[in-house]
């Protein structure tokens, strides 16, 4: 499934909808909702912030894999931004003491594991598997 | 999805209860941190973020929460959650962000809660 989103917020609502057609149409597991949604709405509004001059839509496509699910966003007009370059959040401080971005990658990291990045020409992509958590037997 | 709220006050036991219904997002969040202002402005002491029916937050609505929270606790007032999903109140133990506010599992913990405060103030 792929979509092209509008740099505005409003499109979360759009990104909701889109994951909820994969999932109604798939055998995901509804533990994969949050993990996606939050994931998803977190790069999609650290791309916005760290493009403001950016024109173009941006990219969402939503795969179902053996286990999960596949999402990416593209940039395609953009500066470079791995969010692997955000430094760590300091969960020792209070919450709205610490980094603008730097939390929601931290939920992101928590809850769907690694953000892959890929830079290539002006293009920005991101891109993170959410799986289920293996169940003890 | 967008965000519902109802507030209910009791200022008998200066209590807001503000009920949230769907999605705080980054889109939902400056909208409702508008509305918490509000509420923590009216002065009572106990503010309740009910969150039964909430389906989703992001770090955007983490982040008005806690704000609050803190500056409720330098004014003398409380702000607490209650009635948080599972999905829910994993996120909040993942930032480690409670100093600031007290959390109720269901109504009776709230009650409990409320009645010892109102028992302190006596």
């Amino acid at each position: 499934m792929k979509l092209s989103l509008r740099r505005e917020l409003g499109e979360i609502e759009r990104i909701v909808a889109a994951r909820r057609s994969l999932f109604a149409a798939s055998d995901l597991p509804d533990a994969l909702i949050y993990p996606v949604d939050l994931a998803t709405e977190e790069l999609f509004v650290n791309m916005l912030r760290h493009n403001q001059q950016g024109q173009g839509p941006i990219t969402l496509e939503l795969e179902v894999v053996a286990g999960g699910v596949r999402v990416s966003l593209a940039d395609h007009d953009a500066e470079p931004f791995d969010p692997a370059s955000v430094p760590p959040v300091d969960i020792s401080r209070p919450l709205n003491e610490r980094q603008i971005g730097g939390l929601g990658l931290h939920l992101v990291r928590q809850l769907v594991g690694s953000v892959h990045y890929h830079y290539h020409n002006r293009c920005n992509t991101l891109s993170f598997m959410a799986r289920e958590e293996p169940t003890d037997v | 999805m967008k965000l519902d709220t109802r507030l209910v006050t009791d200022p008998d036991r200066s209590v807001a209860r503000l009920y949230l219904a769907g999605a705080l997002n980054t889109d939902t969040a400056p909208a409702f941190e508008q509305e918490l202002q509000q509420v923590l402005a009216s002065g009572l002491q106990v503010n309740v973020l009910d969150m039964r029916d909430l389906d989703y937050i992001s770090s955007a609505g983490l982040r008005v929460i806690f704000k609050a929270a803190k500056q409720a606790r330098e004014a003398g007032q409380r702000l607490a959650a209650s009635h948080r999903k599972p999905h829910i109140e994993k996120v909040f133990e993942i930032l480690k962000a409670l100093p600031d506010m007290a959390v109720f599992a269901n109504d009776q913990e709230l009650d409990d809660y409320l009645d010892a405060m109102q028992a302190r103030s006596r």
